[in-house]
C-alpha cells in the first residue's frame, strides 16, 4: 500500500514538475516573439530616420545649401538610436532560445543599418569637416580579446566623445561614434567586402578603422588609442 | 551545450523538490502519529558510549543519559573507553556509584569500542552515543516509540548544533535542520540509509544476529550498520521529535576532516553493498534513494562547476572593464527598465528556481516547527545561511574531490 502511495508520488511530481518546466518553456517563447518584435520595431524605426537623413543631405546638397546645423543632430540623433538599438539586440539576443535565426536576420539588418550610417558620415564630412569620427570596429564572438577591445573602446568614446575636439596631425577629430560588426558573420557579403577593402584577416580580429584610413589590426589598448588621437 | 547542462539540473532539482514536498505532506500523519508516547512502554536499553581522548565532553554526556526521562530501573550505561591517552576513563569511573559501567580496551575503533558493550547486553535495544553529544530529556521516550512497530530494527535522532557562536558553526545549523527533516522522509520512505553515531537505537537481538558493528577499516560504522541491516530487508527508522546536541567542527579544516572520512566511508560503503543500487528488491532504497546518492555527487560537481564558469566571467568582465578599461565602477551598474528586465529573463531556468528555492526555504521552516526550534534571524544567521547555500557547496565538492582522490589512490582511512 505504501509502495504503491511512493510509486503515486513519484508519477504526479514528475508531472508537476513537467508542467512547472514548460510553463516556463512557453513563457520563454511568448516573451521571445515580444523581444524579435521589441528590436523589429527599434530598426524599423531606425532605418526611416536614416533614410529621412539621407533624402535631407542629398536635398540640401541639390539645392546646394547644406546646413550642417540641421545635419549635425540629426546625426547625433541616429547615432544615439544606433548605440542603444545594438544593446538591446544584444540584450535580448541572448536571452532569446526559440528565435535564433529571427535574430540572426535582426542582426544582419543592424550591421547595414551601420554600414549605411557609415557612408552618411563620409558624406557628410565632406560638407561638415570632421565633426564625427567614425570607429568601425570589426570584433569575434566568444573572444576575449574582442570583449576587452569593446569595453576599451566603450570606455574611450565615453571619455572623449562630448564635445571633444583633438588634434591628429593637421586632422581634427570629435565626437566619436562607434560601429560594432560581426566580423565573422558570413550571412552578408558586404562584411567581407568591407573586410578585403580594408586588408583585414578575419583571423586576426578584433580590428578599427579610425576615420575611414587609421587602421589597426588585433587589440589597440587605451594607451594607442590615445596616441592615436594625439591626446 | 552548457545551456542544455544547466537546463537538465535545474529539471531534476524542480522534480527532486517536488517529490520531498509532496513526501513531507503525506509523512506529516506519521510524524504525528507517534506524537504521544504510549504510556507502559519502557523497552529496556544499554546505552553504549564509546570514548577516545573525551575528557572535556564525557561527563556531560553521561549526566545527559542520567537526566532522560525514563524509568532508572530500565536502562544501563556502558562507557568503553577506547584507548584514550587523557582522563576519559577517570572522569567516567567517577560515575560508577550511579551503575555506570566502565570498560577499557586498547584503541580498536569505534566498531570495535561499540561490540565489546553489545556482547555484554542483555536488554530489549542497543543505544550508541557519541562521547561529545547530549540528549535532550524526552529524547528516549519518543525514540522508543517507533519500535512499537516489530519491523523497525534501528531508529536515530535529530542532531542539533550544540556550538552555534561561529559562522562556520552556524552554517552546519542550517545542513543539520536541513538533514533532519529529510532524514524523517527518508524513514516514512524506508530510505534511511544511516543511523548516524550522534544518537541511534538498535534492536539489540537484530544487531547480533545481524553480525554486530563492523570493526574492519570502516571509519562510518554507523553508515555500514544501516545499510546492512537494509540489506537483510530489515527497516530503519528516524524520529525528528527526539533531539541530541552534538559538537561540530569548529574550524574549517576541522570540518573538512570530517565530510572526508564520511566521504570516504560512503564510498567504501557503496562499493561493499554496491549489489543493492537499482535493484528492486530493496524497493525505494534501491531504486531510488542509493542512485540518487551517487547522481547528487555527479550534480554538487557539475553545479559548482557551472556558477565557477559563471564567477569567472563575472571576475574576467570586472577585471577587464574595471582595470583594463578604466570604466568607474557606478557605471557598471546598467539600469534597465521594468520592461528590459522582464524580457531579459530566462524563464526556463528561473521558474523552475523559483520554485525550488520557495519549496527549500519551506521545508527549512517546517524543520524548525516541527522540531519547535525558534527561527533565528539574527544577521549572522542570515549571512550563514547564505554562505550555506553559496560556499558550502565548494567545501563539500572539493572535500569529495579529495575522498575519491584518496579512495583510488586506496590511501589508509583514518578517523
Amino acid at each position: 500500500m505504501k509502495e504503491q502511495y511512493i510509486r503515486h508520488i513519484f508519477i504526479t511530481s514528475l508531472i508537476a514538475a513537467i508542467v512547472i518546466f514548460t510553463s516556463g518553456i512557453m513563457i520563454g517563447w511568448v516573451l521571445d516573439n515580444y523581444r524579435t518584435d521589441e528590436v523589429l520595431n527599434i530598426i524599423k524605426n531606425n532605418e526611416l530616420n536614416s533614410e529621412s537623413y539621407n533624402i535631407e543631405q542629398i536635398f540640401l546638397e541639390n539645392i546646394g545649401d547644406t546646413d550642417c546645423e540641421i545635419l549635425t543632430p540629426r546625426i547625433k540623433m541616429i547615432s544615439e538610436e544606433l548605440g542603444d538599438t545594438g544593446r538591446e539586440l544584444q540584450r535580448y539576443g541572448s536571452a532569446s532560445d526559440f528565435k535564433k535565426d529571427e535574430f540572426d536576420y535582426l542582426k544582419r539588418r543592424y550591421f547595414l543599418m551601420e554600414i549605411k550610417f557609415y557612408n552618411l558620415i563620409y558624406n557628410y564630412q565632406k560638407s561638415c569637416k570632421d565633426e564625427y569620427t567614425p570607429i568601425l570596429y570589426f570584433y569575434k564572438i566568444d573572444d576575449s580579446t574582442s570583449e576587452m577591445q569593446g569595453y576599451i573602446l566603450d570606455e574611450f568614446v565615453k571619455k572623449y566623445n562630448e564635445d571633444t575636439v583633438f588634434e591628429n596631425g593637421d586632422k581634427k577629430h570629435g565626437k566619436l561614434v562607434v560601429l560594432s560588426i560581426d566580423g565573422e558573420y558570413d550571412k552578408d557579403p558586404i562584411i567581407d567586402t568591407i573586410l578585403n577593402a580594408y586588408d583585414l584577416d578575419k583571423d586576426n580580429l578584433p580590428a578599427i578603422i579610425i576615420n575611414f584610413d587609421i587602421i589597426r589590426e588585433g587589440f589597440v589598448g587605451k594607451d594607442e588609442l590615445e596616441t592615436i588621437f594625439n591626446i | 551545450m552548457l545551456e542544455y547542462v544547466i537546463l537538465i539540473i535545474s529539471f531534476i532539482g524542480l522534480y527532486l523538490s517536488i517529490i520531498w514536498i509532496n513526501l513531507l505532506f503525506l509523512g506529516k500523519k506519521e510524524i504525528e502519529e507517534y506524537k504521544k508516547p504510549k504510556k507502559g512502554y519502557y523497552p529496556s536499553i544499554t546505552f553504549a558510549i564509546p570514548a577516545f581522548n573525551e575528557e572535556k565532553t564525557i561527563a556531560k554526556t553521561i549526566e545527559s543519559i542520567l537526566e532522560i526521562e525514563y524509568p532508572k530501573d530500565r536502562y544501563e550505561i556502558f562507557v568503553i573507553d577506547d584507548g584514550s591517552k587523557d582522563d576519559t576513563a577517570k572522569i567516567a569511573k567517577k560515575y560508577i556509584k550511579q551503575d555506570i559501567t566502565v570498560i577499557s580496551t586498547k584503541n580498536n575503533g569505534k566498531g570495535h569500542a561499540l561490540n565489546v558493550a553489545l556482547k555484554k547486553s542483555k536488554k530489549e535495544l542497543f543505544a550508541c552515543i557519541d562521547a561529545d553529544s547530549y540528549i535532550e530529556k524526552g529524547s528516549v521516550i519518543n525514540i522508543v516509540q517507533n519500535f512499537r512497530k516489530k519491523d523497525i530494527s534501528g531508529c536515530s535522532s535529530s542532531i542539533f548544533i550544540r556550538n552555534n557562536k561561529k559562522i562556520i558553526e552556524k552554517i552546519q545549523v542550517f545542513e543539520y535542520m536541513y538533514a533532519a527533516i529529510f532524514r524523517q522522509i527518508y524513514s516514512f520512505i524506508n530510505c534511511m540509509y544511516v543511523t548516524p553515531g550522534v544518537l541511534s537505537i538498535y534492536r539489540t537481538k537484530d544487531l547480533k544476529d545481524e553480525g554486530y558493528f563492523d570493526e574492519a577499516n570502516n571509519i562510518t560504522e554507523d553508515l555500514e550498520i544501516a545499510l546492512r541491516l537494509h540489506s537483510r530487508h530489515k527497516h530503519i527508522a528516524f524520529d525528528i521529535r527526539s533531539i541530541t546536541h552534538t559538537t561540530a567542527p569548529d574550524t574549517l579544516k576541522a570540518l573538512m576532516r570530517q565530510r572526508i572520512r564520511w566521504f570516504r566511508g560512503y564510498i567504501y560503503n557503496a562499493r561493499k553493498y554496491r549489489h543493492m543500487h537499482f535493484n528492486k528488491d530493496f524497493g525505494t532504497l534501491g531504486l531510488f534513494m542509493l542512485p540518487l546518492n551517487i547522481l547528487g555527487i555527479f550534480l554538487i560537481f557539475i553545479t559548482t562547476t557551472i556558477i565557477w564558469d559563471g564567477i569567472s566571467k563575472w571576475f574576467r568582465y570586472i577585471y577587464q572593464r574595471v582595470i583594463i578599461a578604466d570604466t568607474s565602477i557606478f557605471d557598471l551598474i546598467d539600469i534597465i527598465t521594468m520592461k528590459q528586465t522582464l524580457l531579459t529573463i530566462n524563464f526556463k531556468i528561473t521558474i523552475p528556481l523559483i520554485v525550488m528555492t520557495i519549496i527549500g526555504l519551506y521545508i527549512l521552516y517546517k524543520a524548525h516547527k516541527i522540531t519547535e526550534k525558534k527561527i533565528d534571524l539574527s544577521l549572522k544567521s542570515i549571512i550563514s545561511f547564505l554562505l550555506f547555500l553559496t560556499v558550502y557547496p565548494w567545501i563539500v565538492t572539493i572535500s569529495w574531490t579529495y575522498s575519491i582522490i584518496q579512495e583510488l589512490r586506496q590511501s589508509k582511512r583514518v578517523w
